[in-house]
C-alpha cells in the first residue's frame, strides 16, 4: 500500500497493511539534539536547522524520513507566527529572547523558549480592538504554498498533514493573558473572558478559512491543539471547558470541516479523557498524543470506549521508555501499545509528543523498526 | 457566638471564590475584635483546607486552586497588616522559590498562597533562585522550611546543589527542606537528601503543616 492510501484506510477505520508511522510537525517531530545524533549515526552529513524554534524541533530531511518509514510529511504556512523574529540580549534576564507576532516574549532555556511575557496582562475590553493583532490575511504567509502543496501532493504519495499555526484558542488566551489573569478573567470577569475568546475565535477563524483554500485539497489531516491537560488531571474544570473553550472549538472545527474533508487532529497533551467525549462532539476526528504516564489514559481503554468515533494517534512513551529504556524496552512499548490501538484500524503511531533531546538514538532507530515489524495487520501481538 | 458564625461565612467564602464575602467577614470579624491570626486559623485556613480536600477528591482543578489563592490573597491584604501589628507569632517561617535557571512558578505561587493563608510567614524569592540565595535567606531568616520548585529536569539538578551548599554552609539541619515540580519525586528527594516531595501544592501544604504541628 502507498503511504496515503495506507492513512487513508487507518482513519476511515479500517485496516491498512500496516499501521501508519508519524514524524514531524509540532507534536510529533525530535528536538534538534536527539535528532543531530540520530542523522551522525546513520551516517547523513546533513546540517541541521530548527523548524520550530520554541521547542527547537528539528527540520527533517526526507532521506530520514525514508529510512524510517514515515508515511507523513508535514506543511505548515510560509511565515509562522515565530517567523522572522530575531534573538535579543536585552532582557534583564540575560537570555536570548524573542518577540513573536502576538507579542509575547520567549526566554531560551537550555533545551527550549519559555514565556516570559504576556502582553495583554492589563487589557480592557474597550482596548481589545485597538492592540496590534496579527493579520490572518498577511500574504507572506501563503505566498506560494498551495503550488508547494500541490506538487507534493501530485509527486509523492505521502499522505500530507497540514500542521497547527499556533496554540489553541484556550492556549492563545492564557499564552496574552498570563495563566493565573486569563483563569481569574473566567471566573470573575466573564464578559471580558467571552469577548476575548471570541476575539480569538474571529482571528482563528480567519487564518484556518485561508490557510484551508490554500492548502484543504491536498491534506489528509489538519493538526490543531489545545492543552487542557495536566500529569494528573485536567488544568481546568469541566464547567469552565464546557463554558468557554468548547463551543468556540465547535465553531472553529465546523468551519474547518466545510472546507476540507481533512480529519481534524486534536492535540492535548496530559490527563484529559474526562473530556474525549467533548471532543468528539466538536468534531475531532483524531485524538493525539494518548500521554502515556498521564492519569487515566491507558490507550486500551480509550480505544474500547471511544475507537469508533475516534482515531488515536500517538501512543509511545517520551517521558519515560523512550529516553530512559533499553532498546528492548523500546520494542515491547510498541507491540504493547498496536496491541492495545490498531484493531480495526484507528491508529497511527508516534512518540506521545516531540522525542526529547535525552533520548538514545538506539531507541529511536527501534522504535520504528518495531513500529515497522509489529504494526502489520493482522496484528497478531 | 457572632465571632463562629463570622468565620463560618469567611470559610464557606473561601470556597465558593466569593471575593466581596471575603473582604467583608475579614473586615467583620476585626472589627468585632477576632485576633487577626484566628481569622487566618479558623476562616482562611479551614475553607482552605475544604479546597485541597475537593481538589484532592477530583471536584476542583487547578483552575480552582488558583481561584482559591486569588480569594484568599484578597483577604490577606485587610489581615496583613493587623497580624503584624498584633506581633503574632506565625505558625512557622517557609523561604520559598523556584530554582536558578528556571522560571515557572505557577505552582510555587499556590503553594506560598495557601501557606501564608494557613498562617505560615512565606518569603518568596521569585524563580531563578540561586543555590547561594536560598542558603542566604536560610542564614538570614532562619526558616523552619525551604521550599524549592522546579519545572525541568535540567533545572532540577540546583534542588541538589542547594541542599550540597545548605550542607557546606552548616545550614542544613536549621530546616526541613521539601521540594515540588513535575520531574520531582520520592526518589530524587531522598538522593538528594530533602526531607520530602510533593505532587502538588495541596500536599506540599499538607507536609508542611504535620511538620509544624509535632514541632
Amino acid at each position: 500500500m502507498k503511504p496515503r492510501e495506507r492513512v487513508i484506510a487507518a482513519l476511515e477505520h479500517r485496516e491498512p497493511d500496516r499501521v501508519p508511522i508519524d514524524l514531524g510537525g509540532s507534536v510529533s517531530s525530535i528536538h534538534v539534539v536527539a535528532y543531530d545524533r540520530l542523522t551522525a549515526k546513520l551516517g547523513l552529513k546533513i546540517k541541521s536547522e530548527i523548524a520550530d524554534k520554541i521547542q527547537q524541533l528539528a527540520r527533517l530531511h526526507d532521506e530520514i524520513l525514508v529510512r524510517l518509514d514515515v508515511d507523513f510529511r508535514h506543511i505548515s504556512l510560509k511565515k509562522g507566527f515565530f517567523a522572522g523574529r530575531e534573538d535579543r540580549f536585552d532582557d534583564p534576564s540575560k537570555r536570548p529572547y524573542f518577540i513573536d507576532e502576538w507579542g509575547i516574549k520567549w526566554a531560551k532555556n537550555p533545551y527550549y523558549y519559555d514565556m516570559i511575557y504576556h502582553p495583554l496582562e492589563n487589557l480592557t475590553i474597550d482596548d481589545l480592538d485597538d492592540y496590534s493583532w496579527p493579520d490572518p490575511k498577511d500574504p507572506a504567509r501563503y505566498e506560494g504554498l498551495k503550488e508547494d502543496v500541490k506538487n507534493l501532493y501530485h509527486t509523492t504519495d505521502s499522505a500530507l498533514v497540514a500542521d497547527a499555526i499556533f496554540g489553541g484558542i484556550y492556549e492563545c488566551a492564557w499564552w496574552l493573558r498570563g495563566f493565573e489573569k486569563f483563569n481569574v478573567d473566567m471566573y470573575k470577569r466573564p464578559d471580558f473572558a467571552e469577548a476575548f475568546l471570541d476575539k480569538i475565535l474571529e482571528l482563528y477563524m480567519g487564518f484556518y478559512s485561508r490557510y484551508l483554500d490554500e492548502v484543504g485539497d491536498y491534506v489528509e489531516m489538519v493538526e490543531l491543539g489545545d492543552d487542557v491537560g495536566a500529569q494528573t488531571g485536567p488544568i481546568i474544570s469541566p464547567a469552565l471547558l464546557r463554558r468557554y473553550i468548547k463551543p468556540r472549538w465547535k465553531k472553529l472545527y465546523d468551519l474547518i470541516h466545510s472546507k476540507t474533508r481533512a480529519k481534524i487532529f486534536h492535540h492535548s497533551c496530559g490527563s484529559l479523557y474526562a473530556f474525549i467525549g467533548d471532543l468528539i462532539d466538536v468534531g475531532v476526528d483524531v485524538l493525539n498524543p494518548i500521554q502515556t504516564l498521564a492519569a487515566n489514559m491507558d490507550i486500551g481503554r480509550i480505544k474500547r470506549e471511544f475507537g469508533d468515533r475516534l482515531s488515536l494517534h500517538g501512543g509511545i512513551d517520551i517521558q519515560r521508555v523512550l529516553p530512559l529504556g533499553t532498546p528492548n524496552d523500546v520494542v515491547e512499548e510498541v507491540k504493547r501499545v498496536i496491541r492495545l490501538a490498531a484493531r480495526s484500524g484507528g491508529y497511527i503511531l508516534a512518540g506521545a509528543h516531540n522525542i526529547q533531546a535525552d533520548t538514545p538514538t538506539e531507541n529511536i532507530e527501534a522504535m520504528f523498526e518495531a513500529a515497522r515489524k509489529f504494526g502489520v495487520y493482522q496484528i497478531k501481538l | 457566638m457572632v465571632k463562629n458564625v463570622i468565620l463560618q461565612k469567611l470559610k464557606d467564602a473561601v470556597v465558593n471564590f466569593d471575593i466581596e464575602t471575603v473582604r467583608e467577614a475579614c473586615r467583620d470579624a476585626l472589627e468585632k475584635g477576632i485576633p487577626a491570626y484566628q481569622i487566618v486559623m479558623e476562616g482562611m485556613a479551614k475553607g482552605m483546607e475544604v479546597v485541597g480536600k475537593k481538589y484532592e477528591s477530583g471536584e476542583f482543578f487547578l483552575s480552582e486552586l488558583i481561584m482559591a489563592g486569588e480569594t484568599v490573597k484578597e483577604g490577606m491584604k485587610i489581615i496583613e497588616p493587623h497580624l503584624a501589628s498584633e506581633g503574632a507569632k506565625a505558625r512557622a517561617k517557609i523561604v520559598i522559590g523556584t530554582v536558578q535557571g528556571d522560571l515557572h512558578d505557577i505552582g510555587k505561587n499556590i503553594v506560598a498562597t495557601l501557606l501564608k493563608a494557613s498562617g505560615f510567614e512565606v518569603i518568596d524569592l521569585g524563580f531563578d533562585v540561586a543555590p547561594q540565595k536560598f542558603v542566604e535567606e536560610t542564614r538570614n531568616s532562619k526558616p523552619n522550611i525551604l521550599g524549592m520548585s522546579a519545572l525541568l529536569t535540567t533545572t532540577m539538578v540546583n534542588m541538589d546543589t542547594t541542599v550540597r551548599e545548605l550542607e557546606k554552609a552548616k545550614v542544613r539541619e536549621r530546616v526541613k527542606v521539601i521540594i515540588g515540580g513535575a520531574p520531582i519525586d520520592a526518589d530524587y528527594a531522598r538522593k538528594i537528601g530533602a526531607d520530602a516531595s510533593a505532587k502538588d501544592a495541596v500536599e506540599g501544604v499538607a507536609i508542611c503543616g504535620k511538620w509544624v504541628s509535632t514541632r
